[in-house]
């Protein structure tokens, strides 16, 4: 994580700190203590890259917005976002409300008086969201909600499931048998390469999988990911040092089931349209034609570069080690 | 959706792809994203031949039929092109527009029975964030 000190902006009335997440520069300029301190805890989580693709400054200020957006653009559990030309504005439940009033580099947010909960946080860590989706798409960037990993063959594949759909898990099994990985499941993939850079350090686990990986011990003490999950956030290098790859190619993807039917568990290839919708359910995609199109091209791009396999993972998968080397063995 | 009325549409009207439909490229055909239903179709070469003559502009059904006789659509192959545009009319692809001059498409390598295949399930329309696509978890 690459940031400067936080220091008073010259009216010594907001706090600033630049970080970099992934290829995006992000300065957060607040005159808010406690959303300063919150997104500045949501950042340091971010790998940053050597080279910086974009950047975006968050303008954080004090004050009542009472416009609620529609989500004719985007519209997510807890935040409606509304897109008129090059405009963007997005509400959240707790009142949080951003807007980015051309192609310009700064977004304004506005905080009304709020708790500090976790769906308030919460609600700030979605506004990055969208900052950050925005910026890295206009970067030549996807974003996509998958893990990765690379065997020790050297072989990438993509994880694809839904979240609570046993990405993590899988990544620590592989992890467990000599397999690198980028992520459990936020990936750029850079349109034209197809190159696959890593943004987080940290995966989201659950404490059940204590049950298999006894190197989770201690996972309970961990910080919760979010309000609405048991899931800890551990760093991939405290816990496996020297597992965390920047980047990779991938050759495949891997579509992850869960299917108690199959026992440990059963591999079969995906067909064209298959690992097309894969990877479809990975992104999202708002309600603009422009926007829509520059991301299903860069989906068909990884679609026709790829392979796709299923994965289905029985209740017994990590009862005993072998996934990692049959998973290996599918890839070919 | 009216169906019969829809097929009789199919046969009568100027039309073109709606405007809401956002067509990509892939593997030997495309894959069409309706964004009013978050549905997804994949075409294969013949029905993206098609599907790229009413992308821009407003054709007449015959128009079609004439264009895919000249790629090589003949006898009983004629009657697939119909009721490939009275899929599309039924899966509600397609909006009335004004006739004009239907573009210049490269023919399809080979004709084959235009096909559209809609994926089963369409994207969710609530995501959890602008980053993640899954249905949000209860509060």
């Amino acid at each position: 994580m690459l940031s400067i000190q936080a220091s008073r902006s010259p009216n010594d009335e907001s706090d600033v700190r630049r970080f970099a997440c992934g290829p995006l520069s992000v300065e957060i300029d607040s005159s808010v203590p406690e959303a300063f301190e919150a997104l500045c805890a949501a950042l340091e989580l971010y790998r940053h890259d050597t080279e910086t693709a974009d950047a975006a400054k968050l303008e954080v200020k004090h004050a009542t917005v009472n416009t609620v957006a529609a989500g004719t653009y985007l519209t997510c559990g807890r935040m409606l976002v509304d897109r008129d030309g090059d405009r963007i504005f997005a509400s959240t439940q707790s009142g949080i409300t951003v807007t980015r009033r051309s192609l310009e580099a700064t977004w304004h947010v506005a905080i009304p008086t709020v708790s500090y909960d976790e769906p308030t946080i919460g609600d700030l860590e979605d506004v990055l969201s969208l900052v950050f989706t925005e910026h890295w798409r206009t970067a030549g960037l996807q974003p996509l909600h998958a893990g990765c990993a690379v065997s020790p063959r050297g072989t990438s594949a993509m994880l694809c499931a839904a979240s609570g759909g046993g990405k993590s898990t899988l990544t620590v099994a592989l992890i467990r048998d000599g397999w690198k990985t980028l992520g459990d499941d936020k990936l750029l993939v850079a349109r034209g390469s197809g190159i696959a850079r890593s943004l987080t350090r940290s995966f989201n686990i659950h404490p059940r999988a204590t049950d298999w990986f006894e190197e989770l011990a201690h996972i309970h003490e961990l910080p919760r990911y979010s309000a609405w999950t048991e899931k800890r956030r551990v760093v991939i290098e405290d816990v496996w040092p020297g597992t965390s790859v920047a980047q990779a190619t991938p050759q495949y993807v891997v579509r992850v089931v869960r299917d108690d039917s199959v026992g440990k568990w059963s591999l079969r290839s995906l067909t064209a349209a298959q690992l097309l919708a894969t990877i479809l359910d990975q992104v999202v995609i708002p309600n603009d034609r422009v926007v829509a199109r520059a991301i299903m091209e860069a989906v068909t791009e990884i679609a026709g570069r790829t392979c796709g396999i299923e994965l289905r993972l029985g209740s017994q998968a990590y009862e005993r080690r072998g996934i990692a080397a049959a998973l290996d063995a599918a890839l070919g | 959706m009216n169906t019969t009325s829809n097929q009789r549409s199919a046969l009568s009207q100027n039309s073109m792809l709606r405007s809401t439909v956002v067509p990509t490229v892939f593997a030997d055909g495309a894959v069409l994203l309706d964004l009013r239903t978050k549905f997804f179709y994949q075409l294969n070469g013949s029905a993206w031949a098609i599907v790229q003559l009413l992308e821009t502009t407003g054709i007449d059904p015959s128009t079609v039929l004439a264009r895919t006789h000249d790629w090589g659509c003949r006898g009983d192959a004629v009657e697939e092109v119909r009721d490939f545009l009275k899929r599309l009319f039924e899966f509600d692809l397609l909006e009335e527009a004004e006739a004009e001059t239907p573009p210049e498409i490269a023919a399809p390598a080979t004709w084959t029975s235009p096909r559209i295949d809609r994926q089963a399930e369409p994207l969710h329309r609530l995501v959890t964030s602008a980053f993640d696509p899954s249905i949000p978890l209860a509060e």
